[in-house]
């Protein structure tokens, strides 16, 4: 579903990306896993098409990064993407008209379990409170693949358990569903495969199954293992 | 689908709009009626608020297409507008066309807002019948009002190409300045990119269109002033009022900005489908 080879990216003389090649099939949870900087986010963008300078070869559903592709894609980026102005009925609406796949029952039922009011402005909702109503409106798409940035990385670890109960119960079971963090405790017992990205790397791939046998250790405890400061 | 995205484009932009409209068509109600009956000072102010608001518009309008360009694609906004389903040209498209139409609207409501403030003027002085005959006589008999509109007619397609044109000038440096070729100081750039371009394409334009599109000859020497009667001078004035337009160059004004449009659009695409970088 999402074949990526040979990608590099850099930032002027820094190195973001260096030779990522990655297969992703449906039907799993994957994390994407890696300290700040070492280049989650940027090969997440690229993926999106919000970064188009880069080298290397990428295929969604076999296609070229763009319409079709963003057309399968359920995208939470790591900030708030809706504009202040709007109130939370303007940004459904506005997902409804964009998304055939948008299921605005499901929203409503989301904006119900958090605790949310969609009449509020975006700009007067708290940061927890734009990143909860951002993932609801991300996981209402019933998507083929769902890119999640970070999700639980500005909330606190009470609120932590909400968003990932929202996500296991909302998302389609055979989607890829792609999740960066670097809060790995948390959340690696969701986790189908794992990826650790380091300095823009690729340094391991693996089923987190295979990793427990092969290591005997937790995912956390081989993430703090490999990237030890 | 382009439809759609020009709707929410409309919809997220509308607000800025909206005020700056109402607040200038208001003054154009309230204008008249405090230049003719308010003290000194209220008439003063009054006229420089017609003014202020006039400036306030087409600042606003540039500004407002600044910003429908930066931040609905190239800032938080633009991880929206970049991820929905739809092609980089259509996104684009839609941007423009929402550019053009803001554009235009601030055109008609400044001339809406001078007709409304021109009725309650003349109603308030009492003098309709007289301006009336004053006007049908200098405008219509001396065939100044015809001329005027042709003229108008004849320059309506390019003024509309030098919208589109203005509209796209101003995408292709934002997103120039949005590409991973400039790292700092992006606005900066802009401002310099902007001003040298103009320079550059203005300096184009002399070069290979030199001559006027339009000449005119109103032969206002020849006419001998009589004090007794302005009306007569005027008339004689305005009904000798002629010009010859150069078709040859109003079209190629308008081949030669169509060429700028169509490099410019390919320079955006190439950029957004290249080397585009949002924040």
């Amino acid at each position: 579903m999402i074949s990526i080879q040979g990608l590099k990216k850099n930032y002027g003389k820094t190195q973001a990306l260096h030779d990522v090649n990655l297969e992703l099939q449906p039907g799993k949870i994957i994390g994407l896993c890696g300290p700040n900087g070492s280049g989650k986010t940027t090969l997440i963008k690229i993926l999106n098409g919000l970064l188009n300078d880069y080298q290397g070869n990428i295929r969604i559903d076999g296609q070229e990064i763009g319409a079709h592709s963003k057309s399968l894609i359920s995208y939470l980026p790591d900030q708030t993407y809706l504009a202040g102005w709007m109130t939370g009925e303007k940004a459904i609406y506005l997902f409804k008209d964009m998304y055939s796949d948008f299921d605005e029952s499901r929203m409503r039922e989301l904006l119900l379990k958090l605790k949310l009011d969609s009449k509020q402005t975006i700009k007067t909702m708290s940061k927890g409170m734009k990143e909860k109503f951002q993932l609801a409106l991300v996981m209402s798409r019933q998507a083929s693949i769902y890119i999640l940035d970070e999700p639980i990385g500005g909330v606190d670890p009470a609120a932590r358990e909400l968003i990932l109960t929202t996500i296991l119960e909302n998302y389609n079971p055979n989607s890829i569903l792609l999740i960066s963090t670097h809060l790995i405790s948390d959340i690696e017992s969701i986790f189908d495969s794992v990826i650790f990205l380091k300095e823009g790397e690729v340094t391991l791939h693996e089923d987190v199954d295979t990793l427990r046998s092969m290591h005997g250790k937790s995912v956390d405890e081989l993430f703090r293992e490999v990237f030890k400061c | 689908m382009l439809i759609k995205l020009i709707k929410h484009d409309l919809i997220a932009t509308r607000g800025e709009f909206f005020g700056i409209y109402l607040g200038f068509l208001l003054l154009s109600i309230v204008a008249p009626f405090l230049i003719l009956n308010g003290p000194e000072w209220m008439q003063v102010l009054s006229v420089f608020s017609v003014f202020g608001v006039l400036i306030a518009i087409i600042i606003v309008t540039l500004l407002a297409v600044i910003r429908l360009f930066q931040k609905r694609l190239y800032s938080n906004e633009g991880y929206l507008t970049w991820t929905l389903p739809v092609s980089v040209k259509l996104n684009l498209l839609s941007k423009v066309i929402v550019g053009v139409i803001w554009n235009v609207t601030s055109f008609l409501v400044v001339w809406l807002g001078a007709i409304i403030a021109g009725t309650i003027f003349l109603t308030q002085l009492g003098a309709w019948n007289q301006v009336l005959d004053t006007a049908n006589i200098l405008l219509v008999k001396s065939g100044f009002l015809g001329k005027i509109f042709n003229l108008s007619l004849t320059f309506l397609p390019q003024s509309f190409v030098t919208v589109v044109y203005s509209v796209v000038f101003l995408l292709f440096v934002i997103t120039l300045i949005n590409t991973s070729w400039i790292k700092k100081g992006r606005n900066a750039i802009g401002i310099v990119i902007y001003f040298g371009l103009s320079l550059v394409i203005d300096a184009i334009t002399t070069q290979l269109i030199p001559q006027l599109p339009i000449n005119i000859n109103s032969n206002l020497a020849n006419i001998i002033i009589n004090p007794t009667d302005p009306l007569l001078s005027a008339y004689q004035a305005l009904s000798q009022f002629n010009y010859t337009i150069n078709g040859g160059v109003v079209l190629a004004m308008i081949a030669l900005q169509v060429s700028f449009i169509v490099l410019m659009s390919i320079g955006i695409l190439y950029f957004v489908e290249k080397k585009m970088e949002i924040e």
